[in-house]
């Protein structure tokens, strides 16, 4: 997952360089992401998030951002914290809470009441006579807010109310604790008028931010730190109060409003029905928090909030890839976005190589003025190979050319990545080792400081080869080919071809763990095993490039009980001396591993053992908040507890693990979509024995469009094509085809 | 530094007559809607409904279907007897569809409980601002 990881364990960035050796391997530029910085940001599991366009604010269940808050609640804007208090009293007590909830992934409200007051008249208002209900609603340039308090007693009510308010504009890696905190820029005097403040900060790099708090009636009092209100509230009467808040950073061009961004995705894209009322809100809430997600101008999903609310590579490019045959724009989107910021130069620094697509783009003043190596960050290992695919399964989706055409240098450029910066010791596979002093230690998707540990607990030395990064690169190499054909370079897809093989015979030949029946996870820097039952074999599924014999091998061993808790497929098995289940990568379940297995699972003839992890999954989602998967959770056996336990600084939501419920019903469905010939595949479907029927509308294949019902009769399950619409067909198959 | 409300240019801030007497849900509607830089008169009776849209001439008229005094069919019929009021658009917003009659004036029923992006759309769509 994204870099930054959470911040208890604070894993993946250079914790603890000492422990991984680097000999041979230089490191650029200073280590300014520290271990001994306060970890700031906690527990978030309570936490209330909204979020618009780049814009998201994080509170507590009152709507509250508590001054000096450690959980890191605030508003945040381009990785800036442009509110960091804003919480209400009355009387000077917080009110007690009756209702929290978001309404939409930009509208909260709380239904909020009093305890015993004593009112400065000398009357008292018994508990539960003073309704208070809060509406906030988060703009893309900041956020709305109405207080309506209503007084259910037959006298008048002088009633104190004020916002303890603060404004620290910190850089997000400075709440995260991820860098000692420290004053960068200037903070300018706090500029009062009437009924506003505004805040404002000139950053180091000449960058200002401001924040303006406007708030309607004018109230009574009004400093730095606080504003207050001396209520009369008249018998069974209300009293509302608005407020506004914008902020603004730089001289960035506000957006037009009304005007909404075309998203890349909708919630009610491609509707999908089944006979499961849970599971059609378990899809509802997924589609819901992707369409959220969309950023920038809605043509990518951010990674995650909070944390993540920003273009990762990775995790938009395996976002796109579980939702493809959904909603191909928003591979169009990210596929350009990527190769915009694809990799120019060599920039130990940054890990930044000539055609490397980068890990994670940040805005914040300490990536601006580059006292860390985030504007943007190069530390990915597959994001490169993955940017391919997703090309390819685009291409093969919809049949669109003209994106291959334009993207045809970007293509070039990743390739040659792959081929020349990618194997950095000539063994013929790819590997990482980081560069950068405050770069990632390690670069595949488990980038925790500890995510990748010998059997014995010991850090291998890099540079690193994971299993399922040799897998993209295979499937990379393939998918190019046949884009290259379609370009009509038929030497060059012949050569890659030939490339990709030689991979698949070196991966099968070094990978291959007899024991085990599975694969190991990686090959040390020695080129040693790691000898770990993980669950990264999943990802090699799903790439192809395991070879069908070995196949059901792989595929017992990830539902087997040391790997699979019952909710889903464990990171790590709770055999290896490492095993936490409240370990980032070292026994968690995270959603969209499990997709990638399924859908690995799917691609190998292994539908049963693919439903009994959607089954997992699905269950686990019904006991989560709004029926949400998170980024992860805990790796307890479902056995132990009968609920799944969360994991306390999880993103929710997470756009991959958003995207996991779509590949879930695309193994199901067994669909697979061929746009240059209107194709719509349908592949071994397979409905579990939970589900009687699910329906599919308006998929779109081409420039046509299928409506699909699946219905489960005994043991089988039937498909009837309900409807087409233009020139397309469905042809059922019996084996995955290329 | 300049602020979006500063540097923006200025919008016409358009009336919407909001009727729903749920408090919790007029509020709700108010507050999405003055969100939207719309001006919102709300009120939560059929009598004052024909009063404020007599007296604000707004741009849309959100309308709840049960409302003491008239209900929305009522409070149709006296609008469409007005020429002043008749051209004036409406939204429904009602759970009780299939008790409202025809009116020229209403474009839309959005039913209950509603979903706020369709709410919005909806009332963007038939009240476009402008600059």
């Amino acid at each position: 997952m994204p870099s930054g990881g959470n911040v208890r364990d604070a894993p993946e960035l250079a914790r603890q360089p000492e422990a991984v050796p680097q000999s041979g391997w230089p490191l650029a530029g200073p280590e300014v992401l520290r271990a001994d910085a306060p970890p700031s940001a906690r527990d978030i599991r309570d936490a209330l998030v909204t979020k618009a366009g780049d814009l998201f604010l994080l509170t507590d269940l009152e709507g509250n951002i508590p001054p000096d808050n450690p959980n890191g609640f605030g508003l945040y804007h381009r990785d800036t914290r442009m509110l960091s208090g804003f919480e209400l009293v009355v009387q000077g007590l917080r009110p007690t809470i009756l209702l929290s909830t978001t309404h939409a992934h930009f509208l909260s409200e709380q239904v909020l009441t009093n305890p015993n007051l004593s009112c400065n008249d000398g009357r008292e208002a018994q508990e539960q006579t003073i309704e208070i209900r809060r509406y906030r609603r988060l703009l893309e340039s900041g956020a709305r807010e109405r207080l309506v308090f209503e007084n259910f007693n037959s006298f008048p009510l002088p009633l104190l109310v004020g916002f303890r308010l603060a404004v620290d504009f910190a850089d997000m890696f400075e709440v995260r604790g991820l860098v000692a905190h420290r004053a960068l820029g200037q903070r300018q005097p706090v500029q009062r008028e009437p009924g506003r403040l505004t805040f404002r900060y000139r950053g180091r790099d000449g960058v200002s931010c401001s924040t303006r708090i406007e708030l309607d009636p004018e109230p009574h009092r009004i400093d730095d730190g606080f504003v207050g209100y001396s209520l009369e509230l008249p018998a069974h009467g209300s009293r509302a109060l608005s407020i506004r808040i914008d902020v603004r950073i730089g001289d960035e061009p506000v957006r037009p409003r009304p005007a909404r961004p075309v998203p890349a995705f909708r919630a009610d894209q491609t509707p999908i029905h089944t006979s499961d009322a849970l599971f059609d809100q378990v899809l509802r809430q997924a589609g819901q928090d992707l369409e959220a997600l969309l950023s920038g101008d809605g043509s990518f999903p951010a990674a995650g909030v909070p944390w993540y609310a920003t273009l990762f590579g990775r995790d938009s490019l395996l976002t796109a890839l579980l939702v493809l045959w959904r909603a191909p724009a928003l591979a169009r989107g990210t596929l350009r976005l990527l190769a915009k910021h694809q990799g120019q130069r060599d920039d130990p620094w940054r890990d930044e190589e000539p055609g490397k697509i980068l890990h994670e783009l940040r805005r914040g003043e300490l990536a601006r003025l580059g006292e860390i190596p985030f504007a943007p960050y190069y530390g990915s290992v597959d994001a490169t190979p993955l940017w391919v695919m997703l090309l390819h399964d685009y291409y093969r989706t919809t049949g669109d050319l003209e994106l291959v055409r334009e993207l045809r240098v970007p293509l070039d450029r990743a390739l040659a990545w792959c081929e020349r910066y990618g194997d950095l010791d000539g063994d013929g596979l790819v590997e990482y080792a980081r560069r950068s002093a405050s770069g990632l230690v390690h670069q595949g998707w488990k980038d925790s400081w500890n995510g990748i540990l010998h059997a014995d607990g010991a850090p291998p030395p890099p540079p690193i080869a994971l299993v399922e990064v040799q897998g993209y690169v295979f499937a990379a190499l393939h998918g190019a080919a046949e884009l290259y054909r379609a370009l009509g370079d038929a030497l060059q897809a012949v050569r890659l071809e030939r490339e990709a093989a030689r991979v698949q015979n070196a991966f099968e030949e070094r990978f291959w763990w007899a024991e085990e029946g599975t694969y190991y996870l990686a090959l040390d820097g020695e080129k040693r095993p790691v000898a770990q039952v993980t669950s990264n074999p999943g990802h090699a599924l799903f790439s192809g490039i395991v070879r069908p014999e070995r196949a059901p091998s792989v595929a017992r061993r990830l539902v087997t009980d040391d790997l699979f808790s019952g909710w889903g497929v464990r990171t790590l098995s709770t055999r290896a001396k490492s095993y936490n289940p409240t370990g980032y990568h070292l026994g968690s379940v995270w959603p969209h591993d499990n997709a990638l297995a399924v859908l690995g699972l799917k691609r190998y003839g292994e539908e049963d053992r693919a439903l009994v992890i959607i089954e997992g999954l699905l269950a686990a989602a019904r006991h989560f908040p709004l029926f949400r998967l998170p980024e992860l959770f805990c790796g307890f056996a479902r056995s132990a507890f009968g609920t799944p336990v969360r994991y306390p600084v999880a993103c929710s939501p997470q756009a991959w693990a958003a995207a996991a419920p779509s590949a879930f019903v695309q193994a199901m469905l067994g669909i697979r979509l061929h746009g240059a010939t209107r194709e719509v595949r349908i592949i071994r479907p397979r409905l579990p024995r939970w589900l009687h029927w699910m329906r599919v509308e308006a998929l779109s294949v081409g420039d046509a469009q299928v409506d699909l019902r699946y219905e489960r009769v005994g043991d089988h399950t039937a498909v009837d094509v309900m409807a087409i619409r233009g020139d397309a067909r469905v042809t059922f198959l019996d084996r995955w085809a290329p | 530094m300049a602020h979006e409300a500063d540097s923006n240019p200025p919008f016409e801030r358009l009336t919407v007559v909001v009727a729903d007497d749920d408090a919790e849900v007029r509020d709700l509607e108010t507050f999405l809607l003055e969100s939207e830089e719309y001006r919102v008169v709300s009120v939560s009776d059929g009598d004052a409904v024909i009063r404020a849209v007599r007296g604000e001439a707004p741009a849309l008229l959100l309308l709840d279907f049960m409302l003491p005094g008239k209900d929305a069919n009522e409070v149709l019929a006296e609008l469409s007897r007005d020429p002043e009021t008749a051209r004036v658009p409406v939204l429904v917003v009602s759970a009780y569809r299939e008790l409202l009659r025809p009116f020229a004036q209403v474009r839309g029923v959005i039913p209950k409980p509603f979903d706020i992006m369709e709410l919005l759309d909806a009332v963007r769509r038939e009240c476009p601002r402008r600059a």
